[in-house]
């Protein structure tokens, strides 16, 4: 699938009728998706995580019983703990809603840098920034460097080991896939690449680490 | 990990004496406070895993210039806020 415009690319999945965002159409931080009655909202549910994940998007996702049910407002970041309860809207009988939420602390950037020091990775988000030496300007050692910058802004002490990074081009466009491990678990992440591969490679772990 | 010539270069460099005693405490292990030697002493692992990717494997030693170059980035990024 070649990512297009987010909402576009969740109301050309079968089985979803319309979706919402909240927010910046680049960085929502809520997603509501309308399911067609009779689809299997799991199925479908799962198609729109995977739709959000190459948009470098985490979210969380819940089918909603098909009854009315109160209106919540999207969290405005997921840090808070008590914003990342999935929410539902109002929807007809037989329709489900999934409701999904944006990373609202997003990777704003990564940098490298080569000079007398070596390379160094700089990652920054909202306030926080990383600095990490790199082992090599190419291959697993400079993937590594910013896997461990972005590790190191989302506050994680364990190291996470680069698995696989696979690059699949899709026609219009190329998405890079991580697999971390990290204290035995396996953790996902995609993202595509619209400007560097470092910034692509640092929000794939972004979402790959952000979904523990 | 932090050898004599760690030591040695900052301490030539008085002005980066606060960013190193912060850096101390940022690579010291969450709750340091509560174990023996209650002191905020860098977590091994976070430093091993630092190191390796710095350098390739656990076992090089870290250069001076690099922990320098660390702080004078730690110093600006702090100056910026």
């Amino acid at each position: 699938m070649a990512v297009g415009l987010l909402h576009d690319d969740l109301v050309s999945l079968p089985g979803v009728e319309s979706a919402d965002l909240d927010g910046d159409s680049t960085a929502p931080t809520g997603v509501r998706v309308r399911l067609a009655p009779g689809v299997d909202a799991a199925i479908v549910g799962d198609e729109v995580q995977r739709v959000l994940a190459l948009h470098g998007l985490r979210s969380e996702v819940e089918v909603a019983p098909p009854s009315p049910a109160t209106v919540a407002p999207f969290p405005g970041r997921v840090s808070d703990e008590s914003a990342v309860s999935p929410s539902t809207v109002p929807i007809a009988e037989h329709d489900a809603v999934v409701a999904a939420y944006a990373e609202s602390d997003v990777l704003e950037s990564v940098s490298v840098t080569e000079g007398r020091d070596g390379v160094v990775v700089e990652a920054h988000a909202g306030e926080t920034s990383a600095w990490v030496r790199a082992a090599g300007r190419i291959g697993p050692a400079f993937d590594q460097a910013i896997v461990s910058a972005v590790a190191e802004l989302l506050g994680t002490r364990t190291e996470p080991l680069i698995r696989s990074v696979d690059s699949r081009d899709l026609g219009d466009v190329t998405v890079l896939t991580i697999v971390l491990e990290e204290a035995g678990e396996q953790h996902v992440g995609s993202a595509a690449v619209e400007g560097g591969r470092p910034y692509a490679l640092g929000r794939a772990v972004w979402a790959a680490l952000s979904s523990r | 990990m932090i050898d004599r010539d760690v030591a040695t270069a900052i301490a030539k460099r008085p002005r980066l004496w606060a960013t190193a005693v912060g850096a101390t405490f940022a690579f010291a292990p969450p709750g340091w406070w509560h174990h023996p030697p209650f002191l905020p002493i860098p977590d091994a692992d976070l430093m091993r895993w630092r190191v390796t990717t710095a350098y390739g494997d656990e076992e090089t030693p870290i250069a001076p210039d690099d922990v320098l170059s660390y702080l004078e980035w730690r110093q600006r990024s702090a100056q910026g806020k």
